[in-house]
């Protein structure tokens, strides 16, 4: 083996790893939304897992975090649907399976409210 | 050739373990905490006044007049919330079945304004108790431990509290708090004590009615 073929050899690797780099592009922008989403930046997040589901509409995480996203905006009815179809897709998931629980708890609470109201 | 062959197993090698190091220092989820937003209890937003009537007292009487304390309390923190005009009315419930009725509370509020009543029932209690307790005993061996009585006061304050529409007569919130503190100061001042469970309750009340989002976890996940 000499020089010029250890460099060639050597370059390959590189270029494997940045092409994995590259193939990663649907989860940097997952990760860039959780980072937006720990800054307080919801809208920068819902926005960067909106478009994780255009390119990888099966994406449980995209799907759990998007829920979380609505779930704290107050709106129920969407975080419901994106837990179910995150479920649906990673139903194993105890992330998201803890936060489903929760979701429920807290819509319960909810519901028993609106409840209390009607019989008013 | 036998240099270059080490050579390029080690660029390889380190390659893999850099490789591998970025997989492993990628977790795969992340706990957040967020403010996750509630449904208000209460909606404030149709009334022009909120009308503060005497609360009814259920049981021992206090050393200081309990019923103007919470009035005026109230009186403060809502016009301070709700930025809404805040009046305060010397009539009061005779009896607790009287918070249900709607034709009293009708019969007894203004009929041109829409307003909210915030009206009640409270009950402040005191009490000493003695504990034993395991103290060090002072001057002599300082690890050695003698038993003593000591004296803690304890106040309660509860509140029924009810929110009920002036036009209609109806109950549109009810709820029942119960605050208790524990002094080790056993000649605590019942007044000062009265504004630590005061604050609390409010603190209670104001989450319900305003829907104050309240933190809670959450796991956002990459994979």
């Amino acid at each position: 083996m000499n020089t010029k073929t250890v460099v060639l050899m050597s370059l390959l690797i590189l270029l494997l790893l940045l092409t994995g780099c590259v193939m990663y592009l649907p989860q940097d922008e997952v990760k860039f939304g959780i980072e937006a989403a720990q800054k307080g930046l919801w809208d920068e997040a819902i926005f960067r897992w909106e478009r994780t589901l255009q390119s990888n509409p099966n994406s449980p995480a995209a799907h759990n975090n998007l829920a979380v996203a609505y779930e704290k905006k107050g709106d129920f009815d969407k975080a419901e649907n994106e837990y179910k179809k995150a479920l649906e897709l990673s139903p194993e998931n105890e992330y998201i399976q803890s936060n489903y629980k929760k979701f429920k708890e807290n819509l319960n609470k909810i519901e028993k409210n609106e409840n209390k109201d009607e019989k008013k | 050739m036998k240099k270059n062959k080490q050579l390029f197993y080690k660029t390889t090698i380190i390659s893999l373990l850099f490789a591998l190091y970025s997989c492993s220092t990628m977790s795969s989820s992340i706990e957040v905490s967020a403010n996750i937003a509630k449904k208000p209890e209460l909606n404030l937003m149709p009334f022009e006044e909120i009308v503060i009537t005497d609360f009814l007292q259920k049981k021992e009487k206090p050393d200081f007049d309990i019923n103007h304390e919470i009035k005026d309390y109230f009186a403060q923190e809502m016009r301070i919330k709700t930025k809404k005009r805040v009046k305060l009315e010397q009539i009061s419930a005779e009896d607790e079945k009287n918070f249900k009725e709607k034709e009293f509370w009708v019969s007894l509020s203004d009929k041109e304004k829409k307003g909210i009543i915030l009206s009640g029932t409270y009950e402040y209690k005191s009490e000493t108790r003695k504990a034993l307790i395991k103290d060090k005993k002072k001057f002599e061996d300082p690890f050695s431990y003698e038993d003593r009585f000591a004296r803690r006061s304890m106040y309660s304050l509860i509140l029924d509290l009810y929110f009920i529409d002036s036009q209609t007569g109806e109950v549109l919130f009810q709820r029942k708090f119960s605050e208790t503190k524990t002094y080790e100061n056993p000649n605590q001042i019942p007044a000062f004590a009265f504004y630590d469970l005061i604050f609390r309750i409010k603190e209670k009340l104001f989450r319900d009615i305003f829907a104050e989002p309240q933190p809670q976890q959450r796991y956002l996940i990459l994979k």
